[in-house]
């Protein structure tokens, strides 16, 4: 891997972090760039989700340091550390009395104050925001008036009118239909190609991770067992360590990325 | 439906149809004071009450009206909207339909460090050897305790909104039942009617008292709309709380102290009143929707509204009813109401979680 140190936009050293006394993760190091999709896989519970959560300061670290843009996280003010990091985490919830627009607005609190509560920048942001997830025109409609997909989209507008550089998001296709994981995924894809964003993202389905990542992290037990760009990393011998299952691997006609078929699995049934 | 004003880097966004509402509520709120102020053994007419509170007509409308009247109306709207918006504060960070001062034995604790306070500092002539101003510090420290206690046992059941109620009604029984042995173990000050003022009774409020209470509750109201701005983002999960950029525990810590403080500061003054912090905010929510700054100024007149009523109830049912004297506390009008919407709210969480 060795990325030149300048380049460097997140950082982990020798991160240690555990629940109930067993160590999770034994001095992880990582190192991701600016401007790409990052994508996280693995099996669960091999701690991708603890990952995220430890960079987005919803869990802290027992040793180690994870800096952002060169500085230490735990050195951010939490309003300050909004502004730079918007993180997505698993199954959001928000009333449902909650109107899109309602919710989407709560991005923009670390930009407030008690005086400066709807600036400029403010109403633009998230009208941005509103338009690029395609869901300006339902932004009067309650959260229990809108579809999975529409509810999935408002959220991640959320976190896109937070105007941060990076965006972390932990599973957003979850729950989702296959044409709502898609729409879900390109408008990520979107984000980071029209507005320069650094995405973070942790995905179950490796062949969709394969096609939107710029660069893969492959994680087992706390662990990370390969990275590389997606054609680079992805092959039989990689699946059969990290999902422990048979499976053969082919380029996909479409989109000419790793596609992988499952064959069978390889896990002991006891 | 919203309507932005800026001005040299201030800015502020108004929605525009609960701005209206919230006038509406406030005259209905405004027009309930005056009509109440006019109930009463001597009824006098709505025209006349204006007139009273400026000081014109009849030197015994005024007197009645000015010294005896608006205090325990200014009393009961203060206590209202007090409880109105602790149940809120309780509500948001709960994240728990059914929390409210009452369910949660708030208001209880806070009767019980009245009583002690009463208890302790009351010596053989009967007679308070303190200030009665301090009493709200006793309140307070009751309050807080018991809202502390419960919200640390519920986190035994995380996400268990039945377990945290029952702890609460665990604390409130338990609170009761130390109230009345205070009460009958010690001489207390003013014994009938502190027993009659725990059931939430006005009838012994004052000019001074009136004072006092506004001057804590502006207080306490301004802390309030400065911390709204975080109210708003805590109806979230927690996750999404802390990634917008709020301090999770600061705002938590903030919101439970605040609520406590709004229960003991109405509780103080109008006695042990239930319900109305569960009431009055779901009915302005119905109103007003989840936008915080609108709830909260809805809450506010609404639970006034409640209390206001009840209070004129409480002065008038006896008398007109039975043709006796008698009071019946404020409280026991506002648990009226407020019990069977407990039974309600229960019933509708049952069958959501099916």
């Amino acid at each position: 891997m060795q990325q030149r140190r300048e380049n460097v936009h997140l950082l982990v050293d020798d991160l240690c972090f555990g629940y109930d006394n067993t160590l999770l993760f034994k001095q992880l190091n990582l190192s991701l760039i600016k401007g790409r999709i990052t994508v996280f896989i693995g099996p669960n519970g091999c701690g991708k989700s603890t990952l995220l959560r430890n960079i987005a300061r919803l869990l802290k670290p027992s040793s180690g340091e994870i800096s952002l843009a060169g500085k230490n996280i735990e050195s951010f003010a939490t309003q300050e550390f909004a502004k730079s990091f918007a993180f997505l985490a698993q199954t959001p919830t928000a009333p449902d009395e909650l109107t899109i627009f309602q919710l989407v607005k709560l991005g923009r609190y670390t930009h407030q104050s008690f005086f400066k509560e709807w600036s400029v920048e403010d109403s633009e942001q998230v009208e941005k925001a509103l338009r690029a997830t395609d869901i300006y025109q339902l932004r009067d409609r309650k959260l229990n008036q809108i579809s999975g997909g529409q509810k999935q989209r408002a959220w991640v507008s959320v976190v896109l009118a937070q105007d941060a550089e990076t965006i972390a998001l932990d599973e957003p296709i979850n729950h989702l239909d296959m044409s709502y994981q898609l729409e879900c995924l390109n408008l990520i894809k979107q984000i980071n190609v029209d507005y320069g964003k650094t995405i973070l993202l942790v995905l179950h389905d490796i062949n969709l991770a394969a096609r939107y990542a710029d660069y893969i992290f492959a994680m087992k037990d706390g662990e990370i067992r390969a990275q590389g760009k997606p054609a680079d990393i992805i092959n039989t011998q990689l699946i059969e360590d990290i999902f422990s299952m048979k499976s053969h691997i082919i380029e996909d006609p479409i989109f000419h990325t790793p596609l992988c078929i499952p064959i069978a699995s390889l896990r002991k049934s006891r | 439906m919203y309507k932005t004003w800026r001005y040299n880097g201030l800015s502020m966004l108004l929605n525009i149809r609960n701005l209206w509402l919230n006038i509406a509520l406030g005259l209905f709120m405004f027009a309930l004071l005056v009509f109440s102020i006019g109930i009463g053994t001597k009824y006098i007419p709505p025209d006349q009450v204006l007139f009273a509170l400026f000081g014109e007509g009849k030197t015994l409308d005024v007197f009645v009206v000015q010294g005896l009247r608006i205090p325990r109306a200014i009393i009961a709207i203060v206590s209202g909207g007090a409880l109105g918006l602790a149940g809120l504060l309780l509500q948001s960070v709960t994240k728990n339909s059914l929390a409210s001062p009452s369910v949660f034995g708030v208001v209880e604790g806070a009767a019980l460090g009245a009583i002690i306070f009463l208890a302790y500092f009351t010596d053989n002539h009967l007679i308070v050897d303190v200030p009665i101003y301090l009493l709200p510090i006793a309140t307070s420290i009751g309050s807080l305790l018991a809202l502390t206690t419960v919200l640390l046992l519920a986190r035994f059941h995380p996400g268990n909104m039945l377990m945290m109620i029952l702890y609460g009604i665990a604390i409130a029984t338990l609170g009761k039942a130390l109230t009345t042995l205070f009460m009958m173990s010690n001489s207390v000050y003013r014994a009938v009617e502190v027993s009659l003022w725990l059931t939430g009774d006005l009838a012994t409020v004052n000019v001074d008292e009136m004072w006092i209470q506004l001057t804590v509750f502006a207080f306490l109201f301004c802390i309030l709309l400065g911390f709204s701005r975080i109210l708003d983002v805590l109806v979230l999960n927690d996750d999404a709380v802390v990634s917008m950029g709020v301090n999770l525990k600061v705002a938590q810590y903030s919101s439970i102290i605040l609520a406590a403080l709004l229960t003991a500061c109405a509780v103080s003054f109008a006695g042990g009143i239930g319900f109305v912090g569960l009431v009055a905010p779901h009915l302005a929510r119905m109103i007003v929707g989840q936008s915080i700054r609108s709830l909260i100024f809805a809450t506010l007149f609404i639970g006034a509204a409640i209390v206001l009523v009840a209070d004129v109830f409480a002065r008038t049912f006896m008398p007109i009813l039975f043709n006796n004297n008698m009071e019946i506390p404020t409280g026991v009008f506002t648990a009226v109401i407020g019990a069977p919407y407990f039974f309600y709210l229960i019933y509708q969480g049952s069958k959501v979680k099916k």
